[in-house]
C-alpha cells in the first residue's frame, strides 16, 4: 500500500457531510427544529442551501464548484484550477462515502485517516441555540462513528463539541470517550462571538482532556461565511472584500492565525502547565507560525511580568504533549526546525481543493534535507504516538 | 557573560542597515512643527504635547508614549537599547525605580540624533530607516483628513529635519495622511522631493478605511462609505516618485485604547480578545503585527495587485519573516486552484511577484530565516526595532547567523544590501567592533552567576513553587 517507504498516517483528512446527517441521525423529536439551527444539503445540479440560526447563511464557495470536495488523488492545482467554476462538477464520493475513502487512501498510500469535519468546522461553532448545538453535535459524531465503522483500524473519527454550553460539550466528550473517539474537535473560535476556548468557564472541560486523554484537536476553519468576531476569517474576508477578487482570501491566512492566537492564549493562560498530560493538537495549518508564537510569547511573557506562568513557552511546549499537522508548503520549515521535527505529524487535507499526497510531503521533506527517519517520524510515528493508535 | 566562543565580541567588515527602528515621537512634532494653518485642526486630531496621555480626534485619550515617565515606569518604547536585553529588561521592570534611573532607561536616542548615533555604534549599526511608534498607531484614526494631513507634515518635516542632524546614517520614513487620496498624493510628492526613501502605510480598517480599495467598486451598492478612499492615485504616485511603500503593522488599537465596536479594526483585536474570561490578559504584540501583515499580503498577492503596479516597491515591516515562505507558498497553490474564479487581473504567481517587488524585515533571533537563507537571500532586510521591547542589537543578529551557517556574502544581504539596493542608499561603515562592556551605574544589574541563577529562577515559577521556600535575592 504504501509507496513512499513508510506507514503513512493522514493526521488531517475530512468529510464533507451529506444531508443524511440531519436527515437521519438527529433525534426524530428534533429533527425539524434542528434544521433551522443549521442545515446543509446541495441538490443534484450542484445549488447548495446553508440554513444558519433560522436563516440563509453565505455558502461557502462563490462558485457552483465544491473546492471542499473535489480533490482526488492525483489532481493537481492547475487541473482544479482549469475547472469550470460556473458549471457543477460532481464531488469525489470519498468526500462523505467510507468506502470511497479508503479507496482513495489506497491509491494515496496512506494506511490511516484522522477524520475531521467541513462544514461542522465552518458553520456548527455558530449555531446560537446550545440545546439544538448538544443535538447536532450528537448527531453529527453518531453519524461519523458508523461511518468510520467501514474500518475502524482505518479511519478514526473526531468528535465535534457543542461549546456553546460546557456542559453539554463535557456530557458530549464523555460519550465520545466511551465509544473510543481518539480526539475531539475544539474551534480556536469566539463561541456567541464573546468566549475563546481559554476562557475560565471551559476549564472543566480542559481537565476532563486531561483526565481522559482524548487529543483536544484545536482544529480552525476558514471563517469567511461567519460573523465578525467568530474568528479571524471573518475579518479578513470584510477587508479584502474591497479588492473583488471573486474568492475567498481567508483560507490562506485565517486558519494559521487562528491556531496561533489559540496557542499563544493557551500559553499565556497556562493551560499546558495546569494540564501537564494534555494532548493538544493544532490542525490545518500554521506549523511556522505556531513556532514563531513560542518566541512570541516569551517575548512578551517576559516583558509583562505574568505570575506562574513560565517564561520559556518553548520549553513548555516541546515538554508537553502538544502537537502539529503540516502541508507540503511548511515542509521546509519543518525539516529544518527540531522542536517541529519532534512535534510535526502530516496531514492532506483531503478532499479539499488543496490536498496533497504524501509523496508531495515527504519529497518536500527530503527536499529541505530532512532524513529518511525524520520524514517517517512526521509522515506517521507521531501522529500513531499522538492517538494512540497501534504503531 | 561574555565565557564562550560563540560569546567572544564581534569584529564586521561590512555595513549593517537597520531599515526598521523607531523614536518616541517627541512633542516638538507638536509644540514647533504643526504648521499654524493646521494647528487648531491637528488640535482635534491627534494631539500630544507630552507628560501624559494623547488625544484623539479631540475625545479619545489614548497612549501617547509619554505617560510612562509621569508614572515613574521604564518606558517600553524607549528601553531595549545597547546592552538591555530580556532578562535584564525583566529585572528592572520588578523593581521599583527611583526618578533618576528611569530617566537613564529612557534612551535618549529616541529623542535626539546624536544620541541615537552613540546607540547605533554600541549596537553594531551603521545606518537606520527611522518610524515614528505610536503615531502609527493612532495616526489612521485621525477622522479629519485636513487634521491628518497638517500633522504628517508636521511629523515628516520634523523627522527630515531630525535625520538630517547625521545624514549619512540616520533616514527617514514618512507618514500619509491616507484619510484624503488627494493629500496622501501631495504629500508623497513632496517628501520624495525631500529625499525621502520610504512611505508608512497601516494595514488596518481604522474608519472603515482598510487600504485597499483602489477602484471605484463595480456595483453601486458597495459603495466607497464616508471616508473611503480610492488608492489608485497614491500608488501610481508612489511607484512614479520611487519611493518605497512601507507596510509597518502594529499592536491591536484595543490594546491602547481604542474600542473596535462592532467590527475589529486589525486582526490584532481577536488576539488581544482570546483573553476575555480567562482571567490573564493575551497580548496582542505576540501576533498583531505578524496577522496584519499577512492579512495584507495574502490579499494584495492573490489578487494580483502588484500586476497592476509594476514599478511599485513594498517592504513589510515589524512582523517577523518565518512564517513567509509557506505562506507564499501556499498563495501560489490557491493563486492557481482559483484561476478561474479570480475577477482581477494577475499573471504572475504570489511568489514571483512578492520575489520582484517585495522586501520583508527579520529579527534577529529568527532562527527559521537563517535555516532557510536562501529563501531570503534577496528579500531579507534585518531590523532592530530599537528600542522597543523586542529589540535586539546587530550583534546578536551576526551571532546568530554563524551559529546557523549563514554564508558570509547572504550575512551582508541581510544586515543591509538588501535594504540599500531597495532604498538606492550607498552604505557606509561606521562602526566596526562589538563593544566587550559597557559603562554602567552601579544599580544596573551585571549578567554574573547569581544573576543567571536568578533568570533560571524567574523564568521557571513553577518549578519554583513546588521547591522548599527559599530567598529570591536576585542577582544583584
Amino acid at each position: 500500500m504504501a509507496k513512499v517507504g513508510y506507514r503513512i498516517v493522514d493526521a488531517d483528512s475530512h468529510v464533507f457531510e451529506p444531508a443524511e446527517v440531519w436527515d437521519r441521525y438527529v433525534e426524530s423529536e428534533y429533527r425539524a427544529l434542528a434544521r433551522t439551527a443549521f442545515y446543509f444539503r446541495t441538490d443534484e445540479e450542484g445549488l447548495s442551501t446553508a440554513i444558519l440560526n433560522g436563516r440563509a447563511a453565505r455558502l461557502p464557495g462563490s462558485s457552483r464548484l465544491n473546492r471542499w470536495a473535489i480533490w482526488r488523488p492525483g489532481m493537481t492545482a492547475d487541473e482544479i484550477g482549469a475547472l469550470d467554476p460556473s458549471i457543477y462538477h460532481p464531488i469525489n464520493p470519498a468526500a462523505s462515502d467510507a468506502a470511497a475513502k479508503l479507496r482513495d487512501m489506497d491509491a494515496m498510500g496512506i494506511e490511516k485517516a484522522i477524520i475531521f469535519p467541513t462544514l461542522f468546522a465552518e458553520y456548527f461553532p455558530v449555531v446560537d441555540n446550545p440545546e439544538l448545538a448538544r443535538v447536532l453535535s450528537r448527531a453529527y459524531n453518531d453519524w461519523l462513528y458508523d461511518w468510520c465503522g467501514e474500518d475502524r483500524n482505518r479511519l478514526y473519527p473526531i468528535a465535534v463539541l457543542p461549546m456553546q454550553d460546557v456542559s453539554y460539550a463535557l456530557a458530549e466528550l464523555r460519550r465520545a470517550a466511551s465509544r473510543g473517539f481518539k480526539g475531539c474537535f475544539i474551534r480556536p473560535a469566539f463561541i456567541h462571538e464573546s468566549d475563546f476556548p481559554t476562557h475560565l468557564k471551559y476549564r472543566p472541560l480542559w481537565e476532563e482532556l486531561e483526565r481522559n486523554g482524548l487529543v483536544a484537536c484545536l482544529h480552525p476553519s476558514a471563517g469567511h461565511t461567519n460573523p465578525e468576531w467568530t474568528s479571524l476569517g471573518a475579518f479578513v474576508e470584510r477587508v479584502a472584500a474591497n479588492l473583488e477578487i471573486g474568492h475567498n482570501v481567508a483560507e490562506a491566512v485565517a486558519c494559521d492565525g487562528d491556531n496561533a492566537i489559540a496557542l499563544t492564549a493557551l500559553l499565556f493562560c497556562g493551560h499546558l502547565e495546569d494540564y501537564p498530560r494534555l494532548k493538544v493538537a493544532f490542525i490545518h495549518g500554521g506549523a511556522p507560525l505556531l513556532y514563531l508564537a513560542l518566541e512570541k510569547c516569551e517575548t512578551y511573557l517576559t516583558h509583562y511580568s505574568f505570575d506562574g506562568i513560565t517564561l520559556k513557552s518553548e520549553e513548555v511546549f516541546s515538554s508537553s504533549a502538544a502537537a502539529v499537522t503540516f502541508y507540503s508548503w511548511e515542509a521546509s520549515t519543518v525539516a529544518r526546525n527540531s522542536v517541529l521535527r519532534a512535534k510535526c505529524c502530516w496531514g492532506s487535507r483531503h478532499p479539499h481543493h488543496d490536498a496533497a499526497t504524501p509523496e508531495e510531503g515527504a519529497d518536500a521533506l527530503r527536499a529541505a534535507g530532512a532524513d529518511e527517519s525524520t520524514i517517517a517520524q512526521l509522515m506517521g510515528i507521531n501522529a500513531m504516538r499522538l492517538y494512540g493508535i497501534e504503531q | 557573560m561574555k565565557s564562550t566562543e560563540a560569546d567572544r565580541p564581534i569584529e564586521k567588515t561590512f555595513p549593517v542597515f537597520d531599515c526598521d527602528a523607531h523614536i518616541n515621537d517627541p512633542v516638538e512634532i507638536w509644540t514647533e512643527y504643526v504648521e499654524p494653518e493646521y494647528r487648531e485642526r491637528v488640535k482635534q486630531s491627534y494631539w500630544n504635547p507630552g507628560g501624559g496621555s494623547a488625544l484623539l480626534n479631540g475625545q479619545l485619550t489614548v497612549e501617547g508614549g509619554h505617560s510612562f515617565k509621569a508614572a515613574a515606569r521604564i518606558n517600553p518604547i524607549a528601553l531595549r537599547g545597547p546592552g538591555v536585553n530580556q532578562r535584564i529588561q525583566r529585572y528592572l521592570r520588578l523593581r521599583t525605580l527611583d526618578p533618576q534611573q528611569v530617566e537613564y532607561l529612557d534612551h535618549k536616542g529616541a529623542y535626539d540624533p546624536h544620541a541615537r548615533v552613540r546607540d547605533l555604534d554600541l549596537m553594531g549599526i551603521d545606518q537606520v530607516l527611522i518610524i515614528p511608534t505610536m503615531l502609527v498607531n493612532a495616526f489612521p484614526f485621525i477622522r479629519d483628513a485636513v487634521g491628518a494631513y497638517g500633522l504628517a507634515r508636521a511629523y515628516n518635516n520634523w523627522v527630515h529635519d531630525w535625520c538630517r542632524a547625521v545624514p549619512e546614517r540616520l533616514f527617514p520614513a514618512a507618514l500619509l495622511p491616507l484619510q484624503n487620496a488627494e493629500f496622501a498624493v501631495k504629500e508623497t510628492q513632496r517628501v520624495a522631493k525631500m529625499g525621502f526613501r520610504v512611505v508608512l502605510v497601516r494595514p488596518l480598517d481604522a474608519n472603515g478605511a482598510y487600504p485597499n480599495r483602489i477602484l471605484p467598486p463595480r456595483e453601486r451598492s458597495h459603495g466607497a462609505g464616508p471616508f473611503g478612499v480610492l488608492l489608485d492615485p497614491l500608488l501610481r504616485t508612489i511607484e512614479e516618485a520611487g519611493v518605497v511603500l512601507g507596510m509597518h503593522t502594529f499592536p491591536a488599537p484595543l490594546a491602547l485604547g481604542i474600542d473596535p465596536g462592532p467590527t475589529a479594526f486589525s486582526p490584532g483585536d481577536y488576539v488581544e480578545r482570546a483573553g476575555r474570561g480567562s482571567g490573564t490578559n493575551v497580548i496582542s504584540s505576540t501576533f498583531s503585527f505578524v496577522l496584519e501583515s499577512m492579512t495584507w499580503l495574502s490579499q494584495v498577492l492573490l489578487s494580483g495587485l502588484l500586476d497592476r503596479y509594476p514599478r511599485l516597491k513594498m517592504a513589510i515591516f515589524e512582523s517577523n519573516a518565518t512564517w513567509l515562505p509557506s505562506l507564499l507558498e501556499h498563495l501560489d497553490r490557491l493563486f492557481k486552484l482559483y484561476a478561474r474564479e479570480r475577477r482581477t487581473p494577475a499573471s504572475r504567481l504570489p511568489s514571483e511577484a512578492f520575489y520582484a517587488q517585495c522586501i520583508i524585515a527579520f529579527e534577529s533571533d529568527e532562527g527559521a530565516v537563517y535555516r532557510q537563507c536562501e529563501q531570503f537571500e534577496n528579500i531579507g532586510v534585518w531590523s532592530s526595532d530599537a528600542y522597543h521591547v523586542d529589540a535586539a542589537e546587530a550583534w546578536e543578529a551576526i551571532r546568530h547567523m554563524r551559529a546557523e551557517g549563514v554564508p558570509a556574502a547572504v550575512q551582508e544581504k541581510l544586515l543591509g544590501g538588501n535594504a540599500r539596493r531597495l532604498y538606492g542608499i550607498e552604505g557606509k561603515l561606521f562602526t566596526t567592533h562589538e563593544p566587550a562592556q559597557l559603562e554602567r551605574p552601579e544599580w544596573f544589574p551585571r549578567e554574573d552567576a547569581s544573576f543567571a541563577a536568578w533568570w533560571d529562577r524567574e523564568s521557571h515559577p513553577r518549578r519554583l513553587a513546588s521547591a522548599p521556600a527559599s530567598e529570591d535575592k536576585g542577582g544583584n
